[in-house]
């Protein structure tokens, strides 16, 4: 078992910064659209039950169905795997930027507001910081969704830690399966524990208890 | 239209969805430097009209016109810096320290930090906070009395000349709610702001008052000193809401110093002393409670300008009821 891993420890490597690379793209990409989305449907509040039925049917479609269904629009490979992950993560991000947003007290803004502080103060002052804890909270499910669905994307050609597991099955050889496994998970909590830490900060900051 | 602050012209405001007006057609004169309480049951359209002031809502017409201007042609946050205002949940920011709540607006109007900084210790002992105890504070910290302390002074730390606010001791403490009154009163006094202030508490609306607006169904049933409102009310609402056979609540609206006479003959050494802006009705417990039958009124440096004596608070207290009669 340990053979394995010190004789192909550079693939392994490779496939997990793959996975990696492929989770940060995902989600960069993904917040860029969340975000403002999620903004709007705080402020806009008719428009959130259709926009978040809609994130919710496309967060139904198996993976490895929208995977293959984008084979013919974008040939395989980082590009389609990229897609689709960033359609997944849109129901919680969304939701979560948008629940973070609302959660802000209403008194609070009023206050800012009557002070006289400007829609774009008032955002990065008072509702940015106050909203941030919800947000990255979303971002962290959002990431470990995202690690899991990208070993599927391994099938499409996309890298990463599912090719290693993909094999696995394939050859039916127990080293990479439990190989990994381990990475993929290990990966997962890592992710998990950052943003769970810088989350647990944003919150302490918003409450005003970090001192 | 030089002396008045605000001023509203025929304002009306109805929001969407709604059968009738909150506010409606209400034209209303705030002389600069005077403290105006608008007092009413809830929904009467107190608060909104007090929010059309620096447009948090917009009325739907009329015009509203502070220190001379329009309001609807001010830039809103531009009109809003200059206008100091407190509302009932406070809204401190959770995020910052009690320093940096303070500094918000001074911080827009591009105060230096020197200059801030003075403002920041200024604000905080004018409110009866220690600086050096609660600058670095975080809003959490401190009680529900103390926040709206922070209220009030971040809500002048851009040295506003016109002050609204939106029931601001509703949610304190009675005992902390009569502290701040009071010393609100001296802020006031001693600044010379124009403080347009809602509450539904009559006592609260008097004892604050210059002038109050009763306000009911959209619409202001009078407009006066408490004096007027307790001994003349415009009708049968406004009798109703003060109670003014009530012999207490008339004397809590005289000030002592419009029932005082001269110091005749000598100042007792155990004589109680109060102040010129003190009510008759504390006038009167201290007299009941103490051996002689007046009390001794002095100036703001505690020299003896005049006194109340029993006889005095029974003619005025006869006089106003005669006056309200008729």
């Amino acid at each position: 078992m340990l053979d394995y891993l010190l004789k192909y420890y550079d693939q392994i490597l490779i496939q997990f910064l793959q996975h990696l690379v492929l989770t940060v793209s995902t989600l960069v990409l993904a917040l860029l659209f969340a975000l403002p989305v999620g903004f709007l449907l705080s402020r806009v509040k008719w428009l959130s039950v259709p926009v978040l039925s809609v994130l919710g049917i496309i967060y139904a479609i198996p993976s490895l169905a929208l995977f293959a269904m984008l084979i013919p629009l974008v040939g395989l490979g980082v590009k389609p795997a990229i897609i689709a992950l960033v359609a997944y993560s849109q129901l919680i991000l969304v939701r979560n930027v948008m629940v973070g947003f609302q959660s802000v007290d209403a008194s609070i803004i009023e206050a800012g507001k009557g002070m006289g502080l400007s829609p774009a103060q008032l955002f990065w002052k008072i509702e940015w910081p106050l909203a941030l804890p919800v947000i990255l909270g979303g971002v962290r499910i959002a990431a470990t969704s995202t690690i899991g669905i990208a070993t599927i994307a391994a099938w499409i050609n996309a890298g990463g830690l599912g090719k290693i597991l993909f094999e696995g099955l394939y050859q039916n050889s127990i080293p990479k399966i439990v190989w990994g496994t381990v990475f993929v998970s290990l990966l997962a909590i890592a992710a998990n524990q950052l943003l769970l830490w810088l989350e647990k900060r944003s919150a302490l900051r918003a409450r005003g208890e970090l001192s | 239209m030089a002396n008045h602050s605000i001023v509203f012209d025929k304002v009306t405001k109805r929001f969407p969805k709604a059968d009738k007006p909150s506010v409606n057609e209400v034209s209303l004169q705030i002389e600069e430097g005077s403290f105006v309480t608008i007092l009413g049951a809830s929904g009467c359209g107190k608060t909104t009209l007090l929010k059309m002031v620096n447009r948090i809502y917009e009325p739907t017409s009329g015009r509203i016109f502070v220190e001379g201007e329009d309001v609807a042609t001010v830039p809103v946050t531009q009109l809003r810096r200059k206008i100091g205002y407190v509302i009932q949940q406070v809204g401190l920011f959770p995020h910052m320290t009690i320093e940096e709540n303070i500094a918000t607006v001074p911080r827009i109007l591009g105060w230096d930090n020197k200059q801030i900084d003075e403002r920041i210790d200024e604000l905080l002992e004018l409110v009866h906070l220690p600086p050096k105890d609660f600058r670095k504070r975080y809003p959490r910290q401190l009680s529900g009395g103390q926040q709206q302390r922070v209220g009030l002074a971040r809500a002048m730390a851009g040295n506003p000349a016109i002050m609204l606010m939106d029931e601001p001791f509703g949610a304190i403490d009675a005992i902390t709610r009569a502290s701040l009154q009071d010393e609100l009163i001296q802020i006031q006094r001693r600044l010379h702001k124009t403080i347009l202030f809602v509450t539904h508490d009559i006592e609260e609306a008097l004892k604050l008052g210059d002038k109050i607006v009763i306000m009911n169904n959209g619409e202001i049933q009078q407009y006066d000193t408490p004096f007027h409102i307790i001994t003349q009310p415009a009708n049968a609402f406004v009798s109703r809401l003060v109670h003014s056979e009530d012999v207490l609540k008339r004397l809590s609206v005289m000030k002592a110093e419009s029932v005082m006479t001269e110091i005749e003959g000598t100042v007792h050494p155990n004589e109680i002393r109060v102040s010129k802006e003190e009510n008759c009705k504390t006038i009167l417990m201290h007299i009941l409670k103490s051996e002689h039958d007046s009390v001794i009124v002095e100036d703001g440096n505690q020299t003896p300008v005049g006194r109340v004596t029993l006889a005095h608070l029974k003619i005025h207290e006869a006089l106003s009821q005669s006056l309200s009669a008729s």
